[in-house]
């Protein structure tokens, strides 16, 4: 068991640990940190563990796939003891049901803990498969277990069984991989997640449930705990409420907020329209000069102008040089001057030439 | 009571199963749906506020457009009354032909099309006198804010050259573009 879990989590399982007595030689009380001898008036503890010398192991193969007919059949077989017999059913095999039962060698009519555990099982349950261990009782005897594919198997030393390896062999199991030399009194304490996987209905102490008066402590303890869950819940929800209830207010301000802001955006995007709309209709204000700075220098070449005609960026003249030619290419080395060209056929006159000449300006010179 | 009795074992299962299906169950959904809904409203607010977080942005680009909106119903000529503003502007450029000795000789006004509060016309205008002239009335037409509203749209002019020591004569007929923004009355 973990010292490092959460603090609310050591406390549920030492509650759970209360709930829980050991009996060996004598009768102890488990925590997380070993046994202790259980003196005085021991109150009721639903689970009994027993001591491996205690009790009896016997598996029984059941030729039946369906575990309804295998209960059945356990139940034939147990209705007439007069003492607790315990029984754990292993998966299917070669289409045979494996039964354990494990009968107490011991008067436990004293207890009235509703589940009896025997100890081998619980050691077994949160070890892999074919794992074989062993450890020393606290009445000082070796015990060997392990986990089979069929069930947990354990024995005592003594007689032929001399060493684990013997008891492995009998088992058909490898001792070399997976043997382990447990500490009893820190292994005993169960932990939740091993509580969870025990067959718990096959631990039942009958004789305890049918005792007169018997259900009482049972009523007790399930009052407990169902008052218990209850207030979790209720104060869970309650929390869960404010919580809720809290993000939503905080969520209507937000909202709030940002309803603001998408106004702000349609604002933001009216005005985007307005000036799209506008910037169409602004007046380009251009050189109004800059068409006569183009034509001066045909000026500077006697070329007469003698008539123009604009529209947008196209322009049009009407010019007599003494070359229409020369006129052109002083044009074309303007930077200003696109798309040059003559847009008549040149006529000579006398000593000139009269021509039409088309031309765009770069900016949108108007003149 | 002897009956009561024997069913007496049966209560404790009962109450467990009454509250577990009338309290427990439904708190237990209560406080599912409630943890369910509040993710949902962390996501939202999360969203919200990061929206809420470009607020500062916005304002900034709300004022940068309010001020080029400004700037662009400035640059636009505007009046209450379309014939008011013709007659201002007709009054200006006939005003600045005659300082610049420029004889006007025919004048018109031609209505455009119109878009929401604007609406463009244009003043069709020829004139003659000599090139030099022209040429000034054109700088001062450029340069002077009084006709900041109005652009060039075409012109056509046909140059005469009499001697070579006398100015060229200009005959010219311009367009002036000239967009005007309706103002409601108040």
């Amino acid at each position: 068991m973990s010292s490092k879990q959460h603090p609310f989590l050591n406390f549920l399982q030492q509650s759970l640990l209360n709930r829980i007595c050991y009996l060996s030689d004598k009768l102890y009380a488990v925590s997380a940190a070993g046994v202790t001898e259980l003196l005085g008036k021991t109150g009721y503890r639903p689970l009994l563990i027993l001591a491996r010398q205690h009790y009896r192991e016997e598996l029984v193969w059941y030729p039946i796939v369906k575990i309804a007919d295998v209960k059945k059949l356990v139940q034939l077989k147990t209705m007439s003891a007069t003492s607790p017999v315990l029984v754990s059913y292993g998966p299917v095999i070669n289409n045979q049901t494996p039964v354990s039962y494990f009968y107490p060698q011991i008067d436990l009519s004293q207890f009235k803990a509703s589940f009896i555990l025997p100890e081998t099982m619980l050691l077994a349950a949160d070890r892999p498969v074919g794992s074989v261990f062993s450890y020393q009782s606290l009445a000082g005897q070796t015990v060997f277990s392990a986990r089979t594919p069929a069930a947990t198997v354990s024995s005592l030393q003594g007689g032929v069984l001399k060493h684990i390896e013997q008891f492995a062999m009998a088992h058909g199991l490898n001792v070399d991989d997976q043997q382990q030399e447990l500490n009893l009194a820190t292994a005993i304490a169960p932990s939740l997640a091993v509580l969870v996987k025990l067959p718990w209905l096959g631990l039942r102490n009958k004789f305890a449930a049918t005792k007169q008066g018997d259900q009482r402590p049972l009523i007790r303890v399930v009052s407990g705990a169902l008052v218990v869950a209850t207030l979790y819940l209720v104060s869970t929800y309650q929390w869960s409420a404010y919580l809720l209830e809290n993000s939503q207010q905080e969520l209507q301000q937000a909202s709030s907020q940002a309803n603001q802001l998408l106004t702000e955006r349609e604002t933001v995007q009216e005005l985007k329209q307005r000036y799209q709309q506008l910037a169409v209709y602004i007046p380009k204000r251009n050189d109004e000069l800059l068409l006569w700075q183009v034509l001066a220098p045909l000026y500077e070449n006697k070329v007469v102008l003698s008539t123009f005609e604009q529209k947008g960026q196209d322009i049009r003249i009407e010019i007599q040089a003494p070359s229409a030619t020369d006129a052109l290419q002083i044009l074309l080395k303007q930077p200003e001057v696109v798309n040059a060209r003559f847009d008549s056929s040149v006529r000579r006159r006398g000593e000139q030439d009269e021509v039409s000449i088309r031309f765009s300006l770069k900016t949108g010179v108007e003149g | 009571m002897q009956q009561l009795q024997m069913y007496q074992k049966y209560l404790l299962p009962l109450a467990v199963l009454l509250l577990l299906k009338f309290v427990l169950v439904p708190l237990w959904d209560a406080k599912e749906e409630n943890y369910q809904q509040l993710s949902s409203s962390r996501y939202n607010l999360e969203k919200t506020r990061a929206l809420a977080g470009l607020g500062e942005q916005m304002q900034q680009r709300k004022a940068e457009m309010a001020a080029l909106v400004a700037q662009a119903e400035a640059a636009v000529v505007s009046g209450t009354a379309l014939t008011q503003v013709k007659l201002d502007a007709q009054s200006a450029i006939d005003n600045l032909l005659r300082d610049q000795q420029l004889n006007l000789t025919n004048s018109n006004w031609v209505d455009g099309l119109g878009e929401a509060d604007i609406t463009t016309v244009f003043y069709e205008f020829s004139f003659s006198g000599e090139l030099p002239n022209y040429l000034k009335f054109l700088q001062e037409f450029s340069a002077d804010q009084a006709f900041a509203g109005m652009s060039l749209e075409s012109s056509r002019a046909r140059l005469s050259h009499r001697s070579e020591t006398e100015p060229a004569q200009i005959d010219a007929t311009l367009s002036v573009r000239l967009p005007v923004r309706l103002e409601t009355m108040p």
